[in-house]
């Protein structure tokens, strides 16, 4: 127990610091979509909770000289407005230009005189905004926005090390941790240190996989408590920052349980424990619904941009969307313009076709369809509504939309891997190797992409720029540095086996001939 | 009897259908699609006109060929430029001198394969010469997959002999350029040595010395880093490798024999090289600083060199859809990654050395020298010694303890995820060379291939069934050796639904 406990403070602390490496070294509105949360959450804790929509000429005009631009920006800000302070409200002009560095806009602060602008996350549940975002209605600067980061962080962090320390101590051979080690990639380490509930939307699905793996298949007798709750609590997160949570939970819930041990559920069900944190979930899912059928939070925009079919399978299926969407959930930063090294993406692609093609080809038959099946579920809702509806409200996919499904691929393959394949060593060996070639990738990630907001690439040193985040550039590497370090060590101690396990002695002997069957 | 039939009936339907796939590359190219293909051309005229060690100037060289020959880089390097821009090679056939970078290269391959370009200095002498160089492609490619089937105790190096065959190597085997065969022989070199040091012990099997002969042959002749290829593939195979395995190799008359024409070989190479001054380098100076070199390397280059690995068609230019990368990385991962796990800390560090090995030597001589010859590198150049990766990673699994069912299941999925990208790369190159991917209908083009766009598709997707038909059986053929005491606890509890005990393997 007592263990468990330090392993869930050390992985804790690991993934904070990651987080807030990637909190301290970007510029505001550096992370996808911040400004737009940022908006949200000072309206929100200002009261605004159901957001006015936006009449033809409706939000606050630009004047020469104002140092923000509240004119809709995208059509997509055209859901609501709220009025914040002008502190707030910075012009977008280096966000999708990667080579325009971020002193190109004014740092957040100064003026608080309330404006009215529109935002794309007018009508998002207000639940996570309240959460963690009450610091900027309280210091609507860089301090507010600072702590609100660092708060969305710590959260995405507690529900990564609940899901490392389950990982750990529920599955066979610790065999999930590999799984965390592939699935918690740089993007979600880059949302983590944002004002953006995505990044929790992802945490969340990793500790329900990881929590409903257990229960479910790893265990096949008694109820372990922890997990009931860490189930519980991940599914009522999951389905509230967003709306697309309640699409996850029934995606994550039926790759469980679709086919799974009819005796097995039927013992889950009858247990108190289950039965309560279900009502929970479900209590939150229905909440969720409500607050998207009352704000109207889904209601699909009436533009008509005119592509034809051919032009929208074509975009979609080869020349953009879906190859970067591969790229996107290991990592392209800021608003997807800030493509990585492009040799990470190689390490990341190998590493995961290590544990979902190693978990499809040595499977059962079971196996193979429960991972065919999630991958069909997770990627296919997403981008048939965007092929469908691509005249309406344009290409909007991106890879981190998809993350808290596809978390599942790698965490259902090593559960694969150890149950039909790999022992205990093997197991331990796949974990340590997958995190001595993933981990160092996050430090590379963070460096890359301050280079970019620090000078657009015109160096590539991160000290050489004209833009240098608030507290310095020397604090997120020092801080990253150390967060990688603490992880590897999370990961080493992780994947330990326990002793009293069998360990086999290793051979520089081949094998005999056909020892399978 | 019966096992040599089979072996000889795989290795036909292999070279089916390994042609085949080069074939449709063949039809479906236009002159000078390929990468350096016209500068080969030229060469191959040339070198059928009797002028072996042409005439020189700076790095490059003079050929007389025919005037239908000579034509012009319009559409390589320049994506959305169709091959229409490009006058057809018919027509006047008399000689002019003509300048080409391949002046100094090795006669050999272009008097065995492009011969008859020198004889119908058009259509038909390209398509014959791209036909013969897929030919022997072809060949070296099924005995690497024969070897991979018959001569291992277990089956687990198809899976990797399948990943290593990737569509840049078939695309090659579609041109007259020698870098294809130089890549066929790699596999084949690595499939006939890996068993012969290290599979058996107790006797020598001929025919993996005549294969390891052969394709060592083939490796040092058409280019000058065949010799550097030989000397990795060498080294990382045999450091370490069985003392007493070595002494029985060298009691072999086979073997010295075969060593003995490997020698010639080598020194044939060796002497061409020298007196043609092939590896002699440029004097420019580009005037590139340390710090953009390695910039542009680290950044650009290299990640390039991952993706054309698998295949960036045409000159470098033709990137394909790009998930085909993602699903060809990913298979590699699947295989590379389980060989480091699983393998001995020997198989570590032989699999550690051959990817230094593979891409170290000419990445550091880009770096070393980008100023006076520019940055030179592709994919391609690296495959001789990059196949051998998911080779021996697949080996080492299977020789871990990878059970045979398991192993089977490797194979055939990758079979099934890898095999349909090769019906995705050429049509798609054909949209490309065809209406530069204005349309990606091959159908609707400027440019039509000389004997239209229906025979290269026919023949690719037939080509793609009777693979998947030969490394299925691969896969799947019956055992070569006796089944042995296990040393272990059997694996046999690996497919049922409750967990296997710890440890099992």
């Amino acid at each position: 127990m007592r263990s468990a406990v330090r392993l869930w403070l050390l992985a804790f602390a690991g993934f904070w610091l990651l987080h807030l490496a990637w909190a301290l070294a970007a510029p505001y509105n550096g992370p996808p979509d911040e400004q737009r949360h940022a908006i949200r959450a000072a309206g929100v804790l200002d009261g605004q909770l159901i957001a006015p929509p936006v009449q033809p000429g409706g939000a606050d005009i630009a004047r020469d000289g104002d140092v923000f631009n509240p004119v809709p920006s995208s059509e997509r800000d055209l859901s609501g407005y709220q009025t914040v302070p002008r502190s707030l409200v910075r012009p977008r002009c280096f966000p999708q230009h990667p080579d325009v560095p971020a002193d190109c806009a004014p740092e957040p602060g100064g003026d608080t005189t309330p404006v009215r602008v529109t935002t794309e996350a007018a009508k998002a549940n207000p639940v996570y905004y309240v959460l963690a975002g009450w610091p900027l209605s309280v210091w609507p600067s860089w301090p507010g926005i600072m702590l609100a980061r660092a708060l969305t962080g710590a959260a995405v962090a507690a529900l990564l090390a609940c899901a490392l320390v389950g990982a750990s101590r529920w599955t066979r051979h610790r065999a999930l941790v590999a799984g965390v080690v592939v699935a918690v990639t740089p993007m979600t380490a880059h949302l983590a240190g944002a004002i953006n509930p995505n990044g929790i939307e992802i945490a969340a699905g990793v500790a329900l996989f990881t929590a409903l793996i257990t229960l479910v298949h790893e265990q096949r007798a008694g109820i372990n408590r922890a997990a009931v709750a860490l189930a519980g609590a991940s599914a009522v997160t999951l389905v509230t920052p967003r709306f697309t949570g309640v699409l996850w939970l029934a995606v994550i819930v039926g790759a469980v349980l679709l086919p799974s041990s009819r005796q097995r559920v039927r013992e889950l069900v009858r247990d108190r424990a289950v039965r309560g944190w279900g009502i929970a979930a479900g209590v939150a899912t229905l909440a969720g619904l409500g607050w998207t059928l009352v704000a109207g939070t889904v209601d699909p925009l009436t533009y008509d941009h005119g592509f034809s079919t051919a032009e929208i399978l074509r975009a979609t299926a080869i020349d953009h969307v879906w190859p970067n969407m591969a790229n996107q959930m290991v990592g392209v930063m800021g608003w997807a313009e800030t493509l990585m090294p492009r040799l990470i993406y190689v390490a990341w692609f190998m590493a995961f076709g290590l544990l979902f093609l190693g978990g499809l080809a040595l499977g059962t038959r079971a196996d193979r369809w429960r991972l065919i099946g999630l991958f069909v579920a997770t990627f296919a809702p997403l981008t048939l509504m965007e092929i469908l509806t691509a005249n309406q409200i344009g290409l909007f996919n991106q890879g981190r939309y998809f993350l808290t499904g596809a978390v599942g691929l790698c965490l259902f393959g090593a559960h694969v891997l150890a149950r039909r394949w790999l022992s205990a060593q093997w197991v331990r060996l796949t974990t340590r190797l997958l995190a001595l070639v993933l981990l160092p990738i996050h430090l590379v990630c963070l460096l890359f992409t301050m280079v970019r907001w620090d000078s657009g690439f015109r160096s590539i040193n991160p000290f050489n720029g004209s833009w240098a985040p608030p507290l310095g550039v020397a604090l997120p590497i020092l801080t990253c540095t150390v967060a990688v370090g603490v992880l590897f060590a999370v990961y080493w101690l992780a994947s330990r086996i326990p002793v009293g396990e069998t360990e086999p002695e290793r051979t520089d002997e081949p094998a005999p001939a056909l020892t399978g069957v | 009897m019966n096992r040599r039939r089979s072996g000889i009936r795989l290795w036909l339907l292999a070279f089916v259908g390994f042609w085949l796939l080069h074939a449709a590359w063949s039809f479906a190219t236009p002159l000078n699609g390929p990468p350096d293909e016209l500068q080969h051309v030229i060469r191959a005229a040339g070198v059928g006109r009797g002028e072996i060690i042409a005439p020189a100037e700076g790095i490059h060289g003079y050929q007389n060929v025919p005037k239908t020959l000579n034509r012009g880089w319009c559409f390589p390097t320049k994506v959305e430029v169709a091959a229409s821009c490009e006058p057809e090679p018919v027509g006047d056939e008399t000689a002019m001198m003509v300048n080409t970078t391949a002046a100094r290269y090795n006669p050999v391959y272009y008097l065995v394969s492009a011969w008859p370009v020198a004889v119908w200095p058009n259509w038909t002498g390209i398509m014959l010469s791209r036909l013969i160089n897929g030919a022997l492609m072809a060949a070296l490619l099924a005995c690497a997959v024969v070897a991979a089937a018959r001569w291992f105790g277990h089956k687990g190096i198809v899976a990797g002999v399948a990943v290593a065959l990737t569509p840049m190597i078939a695309h090659l085997g579609g041109a007259i350029n020698p870098a294809g065969i130089e890549i066929a022989a790699g596999v084949a070199l690595f499939a006939a040595l890996i068993p012969l040091l290290h599979e058996k012990t107790g006797e020598v099997n001929r025919a993996q010395v005549a294969l390891a002969a052969v394709s060592a042959g083939v490796l040092v002749t058409p280019r000058f880093t065949g010799l550097m290829w030989l000397l990795i593939i060498l080294g990382v195979l045999l450091v370490p490798a069985s003392r007493a395995r070595l002494r029985e190799l060298a009691r072999s008359p086979a073997v010295w024999l075969a060593s003995g024409f490997v020698v010639l070989c080598v020194a044939a190479s060796l002497a061409w090289t020298l007196v043609a001054r092939t590896a002699e380098p440029a004097g420019w100076e580009h005037g590139l600083s340390v710090t953009t070199i390695l910039r542009f390397a680290v950044f650009e280059m290299w990640p390039n060199v991952a993706n054309q690995m698998i295949g960036v068609m045409g000159w470098a230019e033709t990137l394909m859809p790009r998930l085909v990368y993602v699903v060809w990385f990913m298979a590699a991962g699947l295989v590379l990654l389980g060989g480091l796990i699983m393998g001995s800390r020997v198989d570590r560090w032989r699999l550690i050395a051959l990817f230094v090995g593979t891409f170290a030597p000419l990445l550091a001589l880009e770096i070393l020298s980008a100023n006076q010859i520019g940055f030179f590198n592709q994919g391609r150049y690296f495959l001789p010694g990059a196949v051998g990766l998911p080779m021996l990673a697949a080996w080492i699994m299977a020789r871990r303890g990878l059970p045979a069912e398991q192993q089977r299941s490797i194979t055939r999925l990758v079979l099934v995820l890898l095999l349909p990208v090769q019906l995705i790369c050429l049509p798609y190159t054909m949209a490309r060379w065809n209406s530069g991917l204005v349309s990606l209908n091959p159908y609707n083009g400027s440019w039509e291939p000389p004997y239209g766009n229906t025979l290269p598709l026919v023949l690719v997707t037939v080509a793609v069934g009777v693979l998947f038909v030969t490394f299925w059986r691969a896969a799947g053929a019956p055992e070569p050796v006796p089944p042995a005491e296990p040393e272990h606890e059997d694996a046999s509890d690996v497919t049922v639904d409750e967990p296997v005990k710890a440890g099992h393997a």
